[in-house]
């Protein structure tokens, strides 16, 4: 088994034993939380492998949300299928997104997929016969398979992390195949790409779907386990929370989708709880200051997220001399851009 | 005479008031090796872009084998068989030079997100196949070495050399190469040369553009030469070497080239 494999084995084991040592009901819902956002993360960062950014992935967890509520609640199907259906609508509905926004650029796309965003969450509050509005939907059924009733917390917490590694183990094995070495080819170089029949629209648009998949599985649990959903969760800034996950993870790195989803929910934990201490008289909006902070620094110093980011940069300081002359060929993660496309005209100097 | 395997018809681009490719035309047989030369700017890289479909045509066409390829996307070209090389270099810096070359085999490999979603027995045998013709490329190239680096972190000369083991791993049965031998040693260019011949008998046709003349008239059978965007001159490399217009086009240019081109025959100058 590959050293991935046995990371996978080792995570399953640790997570298994966790509510042994740590069954308050604070710790699991926190628990519960994280490996939701996992999944979430998980997803923006196979995008990220692609070279994509998403700016809109609080919608399609909200959409897998709404869909699976309503079609349990007010259809009566069983959330052990509307949580699939939904996903699956969602996908759909991310491919109908994706057809005119991946024509874009890549910073048009980012700006595009942010107006998805907005678009949706304002739907979601304005479609008050549909969506219950600002006040959401109450009395999603709980998820049941066979004769299990989710319940508990603790119910939640192996169905949420055995979807989380699930998640995990799908996107290592895409990355680690043909189509994720297409993928990270369009990162390095769509033109470089193309050059070699990589179909690059094909599979931009393959990884936009299914990381909105991804956020939908999330979004579909998430209802069906706290019974209440309502628009607040699913806003623009729950999607930079999710970027700046990735981003902390490393927008490339499928493990950095764990480390990020941990390290950022726990990190807002310490900001709500701190925050109100520091300042006593401001509201919400000092954290998103802090969070957009974190999000410029991170893109600024640690482009290649934290855990490499810090790993280069010891490597880097202890290997110095050696590294003057190249240190401008090592700069990490460079994006493709304008200056990837074929010169017009050979040698430019006519 | 076999009937041309690539044919480029009248083929012209402009770009605002430049003509930077015009009414080129020419064709390419089976298993040829065509050099294509001419001063810096003569729009050979164009030509290139125009055939690979990374640039569309302002005019004419490209054929290959008898049908028209111009307007198709660059990877439906690529797919074909008709795989390029960049002048300035394309690597997947942050992918190994192993990564790299599997990525080359993408033409001939067909397992898509679910075989890898699943880790299916298809995706890990294709894997295999492609690691095993990864290694035999890189062999090749005298890359072996290195095949667990990061791209990014070879040399100039060694990066080309991957642009061409990538290219290779394609399976191509046109490989165009833009300046294949800039910045490799005199040892690496050697080799080169004797990589390119041994394609050509496996069956790859080659197109080059080259600015090293002893690669031209040591590989090449035929050479085109452009000039401001013409083709000014077509032929056998000795003859070639001879051509009034080829030299006038290059005595303009630096001495460098014209050391590479005049020397070889000495006679020639007018």
């Amino acid at each position: 088994m590959s050293r991935d494999g046995w990371g996978l084995v080792l995570l399953a084991a640790i997570l298994a034993a966790l509510p042994l040592v740590a069954a308050t009901a604070y710790v699991l819902t926190l628990l519960n939380v994280i490996g939701l956002y996992v999944i979430v993360t998980v997803g923006l960062i196979l995008l990220g492998c692609s070279g994509q950014v998403s700016l809109g992935q609080a919608a399609f967890y909200g959409l897998g949300a709404y869909a699976s509520a309503l079609l349990s609640r007010d259809l009566g199907w069983s959330p052990g299928l509307t949580i699939p259906a939904a996903t699956l609508l969602v996908a759909a509905g991310a491919y109908l997104v994706g057809l005119p926004t991946l024509r874009l650029a890549e910073h048009f796309f980012v700006l595009a997929t942010l107006a998805v965003g907005i678009i949706v969450n304002v739907l979601m509050v304005q479609m008050v016969p549909l969506t219950g509005g600002a006040s959401g939907l109450r009395d999603i059924p709980p998820l049941q398979l066979g004769g299990l009733r989710f319940t508990s917390d603790l119910h939640y917490y192996y169905l949420i992390w055995a979807l989380a590694l699930l998640a995990l183990a799908v996107a290592r094995n895409i990355t680690s195949h043909r189509t994720g070495r297409a993928l990270r080819a369009i990162l390095g170089s769509e033109v470089g790409a193309a050059a070699l029949g990589v179909e690059v629209a094909r599979y931009r648009m393959q990884v936009f779907v299914l990381s909105a998949a991804y956020a939908a599985v999330a979004g579909a649990v998430y209802a069906h386990y706290i019974r209440f959903i309502s628009p607040s969760p699913f806003s623009l800034y729950a999607s930079l929370f999710f970027l700046i996950m990735a981003v902390v993870g490393g927008l490339t790195n499928i493990w950095g989708g764990l480390f990020g989803a941990v390290a950022v929910t726990l990190l807002d934990q310490v900001v709500r709880a701190q925050l109100p201490r520091v300042f006593p008289r401001v509201g919400g909006e000092y954290q998103t200051a802090i969070y957009g902070i974190l999000l410029v620094v991170i893109m600024i110093f640690f482009p290649s997220g934290i855990v490499r980011g810090t790993l280069d940069l010891r490597r880097a300081l202890v290997r110095v001399p050696h590294r003057i002359g190249t240190a401008r060929a090592r700069s990490p993660d460079r994006r493709p851009g304008l200056g990837d496309s074929p010169r017009p005209a050979d040698g430019g100097t006519p | 005479m076999t009937s041309p395997l690539l044919e480029v018809h009248e083929l012209t681009r402009r770009f605002g008031g430049v003509t930077a490719v015009d009414r080129v035309t020419f064709g390419v047989r089976p298993q040829e090796i065509v050099a294509i030369i001419g001063p810096n700017g003569a729009g050979k890289t164009t030509l290139f872009n125009l055939i690979t479909g990374f640039l569309a045509p302002t005019s004419g066409e490209v054929r290959y084998r008898g049908e028209r390829i111009t307007g198709l996307p660059s990877e439906k070209i690529a797919a074909l068989g008709i795989v390029r090389t960049f002048q300035h270099l394309v690597v997947f810096g942050e992918m190994t030079v192993a990564e790299n070359v599997m990525v080359g085999c993408h033409r001939w490999t067909r397992t898509g997100l679910l075989h890898a979603a699943l880790a299916l027995p298809a995706a890990r045998r294709e894997d295999g196949e492609v690691a095993r013709a990864a290694r035999e490329v890189l062999a090749l190239v005298g890359l072996a070495a290195r095949a667990d680096d990061l791209a990014r972190d070879l040399p100039v000369g060694q990066q080309r050399l991957l642009e061409l083991a990538r290219a290779l791993a394609a399976r191509p049965t046109v490989l165009l190469l833009d300046e294949p031998t800039a910045g490799l040693s005199a040892g690496e260019t050697r080799h080169l040369l004797e990589v390119i011949r041994r394609l050509r008998e496996q069956g790859t046709t080659l197109v080059i553009i080259e600015h090293n003349m002893d690669v031209v008239m040591e590989g090449a059978d035929r050479v085109v030469v452009l000039d401001y965007g013409e083709k000014i001159a077509e032929g056998p490399p000795a003859e070639i070497q001879r051509n009034p217009r080829v030299i006038a086009a290059y005595l303009g240019e630096d001495t460098e080239t014209l050391g590479g081109l005049v020397p070889a025959e000495p006679g020639a100058a007018p």
